[in-house]
């Protein structure tokens, strides 16, 4: 194992250089907009570092919720990866041959929208989540 | 500037024009995906333009996108355009091998006014356009769905003279070949079956599931408007803020025909409000910068048809599945060896449009 300081900290070390102090000396501003994007992927990799595990292991006990039939109680952290995709892979099988209905496809619908909040808190945290837009 | 490349340019021109042509200043313009653009500066000695012009060439690029036509058949979509009276440049002197072997090219006239979507919305100067941009679009619309299969039965026709698309193509990347949208419905019988077959297609390729998306299409195909109700016409395909020029006195062009077809006039009116296009401005529903009804009323006085609100949701619902699926492929194609940091930062933002999808699909239940 490396020493600290951790992954995510040398990643949010970066996004600061890229927009405090890089950003500024960019005079071409096309270059100046990618230095940008570089930064919030690098900022944004970084909060994925940190929310992973958490939010690996909310996804997976909802799947499994779900998939009752096929899913698996593994809990060794190195297999889970492993076990979403699998069930990932079913729950889009499902919906894609309208297995789903009624109570089933509701579940799966308030599944995936908290998933999808999850996912944007982390990739695009600025991201509007309200329901009630026009 | 490409010495050989002006010099090819005037002598395209001269051939073109029937007198001499000079070349003053030869520019590259930021393209599209599947274009390359540059402002030209010429001295026309002859024909209808005689005299110093500003022009746009436009040029096939080295890789195209599925679904979009390369710049023959788009010269064919704008001259139809133009002729119903539509506010975009004219396109003139087709040429090939111009700017590339094997590229399609032609010039457009030079249009002024702004583009940048955050601009569009945003900009103190445009603020006098934007109260009058839905209504001037609506009309704009009208025009580009008065072309119908009727009118024009062999728009998108290959013919001999019609050049394959160019480029690159899934296809020959060697990967699982995608449903030609064009090729399918050539004849225009059918805006909504090739289409959901076309967005399964870009699904399919994708290698990791995406739940989320399987759900919507599904949800799609199973709340599809009523068979019948969708009529055929022209649609722009991409009609949306940053594809058309705003100056301080309002719309000055509409652009960007490469991803025109058969469809139905909902999906052009659904796509300027889908949620990515209002650049930040979620309040302003039609493209960040006016509401629903100011752009349906424009249409409907002008087009003579009623916009069903229902149908047109259910479009945008679409143009949120297909905009998450493109934004994906754009990821994809970094991953491919396309070593561009925006096509990454992109596909990483499809959960924008996922998660916009869903929300659309929940509202209407």
């Amino acid at each position: 194992m490396i020493d600290p300081p951790d992954k995510a900290t040398l990643l949010d070390a970066v996004a600061l250089f890229l927009v405090g102090e890089l950003k500024g000396a960019v005079a071409d501003p096309k270059l100046g907009f990618r230095v940008l994007i570089a930064a919030h992927l690098t900022a944004s990799v970084a909060a994925e570092l940190r929310g992973d595990d958490a939010q690996d292991a909310a996804e997976l006990e909802r799947l499994r919720a779900l998939l009752p039939d096929v899913a698996t109680q593994q809990n060794d952290p190195a297999e889970r990866r492993a076990e979403l995709a699998r069930l990932n892979g079913e729950l889009a099988k499902r919906l894609r041959g309208g297995a789903l209905d009624g109570d089933a496809w509701r579940a799966a619908f308030d599944h995936l929208q908290a998933t999808l909040a999850e996912k944007l808190r982390v990739v695009s945290p600025r991201f509007e989540l309200k329901p009630d837009i026009e | 500037m490409s010495d050989e490349l002006r010099l090819r340019i005037e002598r395209h021109l001269t051939e073109a024009t029937g007198g001499a042509a000079s070349v003053r200043a030869l520019d590259p313009l930021v393209g599209g995906a599947c274009q390359d653009n540059w402002l030209v500066e010429a001295e026309l000695s002859s024909g209808p333009l005689a005299g110093w012009r500003k022009l746009v060439l436009r040029s096939d690029a080295l890789v195209s996108l599925t679904g979009s036509l390369d710049r023959a058949g788009e010269l064919r979509v704008v001259e139809a355009a133009v002729a119903a009276g539509v506010r975009t440049p004219a396109a003139r002197w087709p040429a090939r091998d111009l700017t590339r072997a094997g590229a399609n090219a032609y010039f457009l006239d030079f249009a002024d006014g702004e583009a940048i979507g955050r601009r569009v919305v945003g900009s103190p100067q445009l603020e006098a356009a934007r109260a009058r941009l839905a209504d001037e679009l609506g009309r704009e619309l009208a025009k580009i769905h008065s072309i119908t299969p009727a009118t024009h039965p062999s728009l998108f026709e290959r013919d001999g003279n019609l050049p394959q698309p160019s480029g690159k193509t899934p296809q020959q990347d060697g990967k699982t070949p995608q449903p030609d949208l064009r090729a399918a419905d050539p004849r225009g019988t059918d805006p909504i079956g090739p289409l959901l077959a076309f967005t399964r297609g870009m699904l399919e390729t994708i290698p990791e599931p995406r739940p989320a998306l399987e759900l919507a299409l599904r949800w799609l195909d199973e709340h599809r408007p009523a068979p019948g109700a969708a009529e055929v016409t022209l649609v722009h395909g991409d009609f949306r803020t940053g594809n058309f020029l705003v100056t301080p006195s309002g719309l000055s062009a509409i652009l960007d025909w490469e991803f025109a077809r058969w469809g139905t006039p909902a999906e052009d009116l659904a796509w300027i409000s889908v949620r990515d296009w209002r650049f930040g401005r979620l309040d302003r529903p039609v493209g960040g910068f006016a509401r629903r009804e100011e752009l349906y009323r424009a249409y409907e006085q002008a087009s003579g048809r009623r916009v069903d609100p229902a149908e047109v949701r259910w479009w945008e619902i679409v143009g949120n599945v297909r905009w998450a699926l493109g934004s994906i492929h754009q990821g994809l194609r970094y991953l491919a060896g396309d070593r561009d940091l925006e096509l990454i930062a992109i596909g990483r933002r499809s959960v924008e449009m996922e998660w916009e999808a869903l929300r659309l699909i929940g509202r209407s239940r």
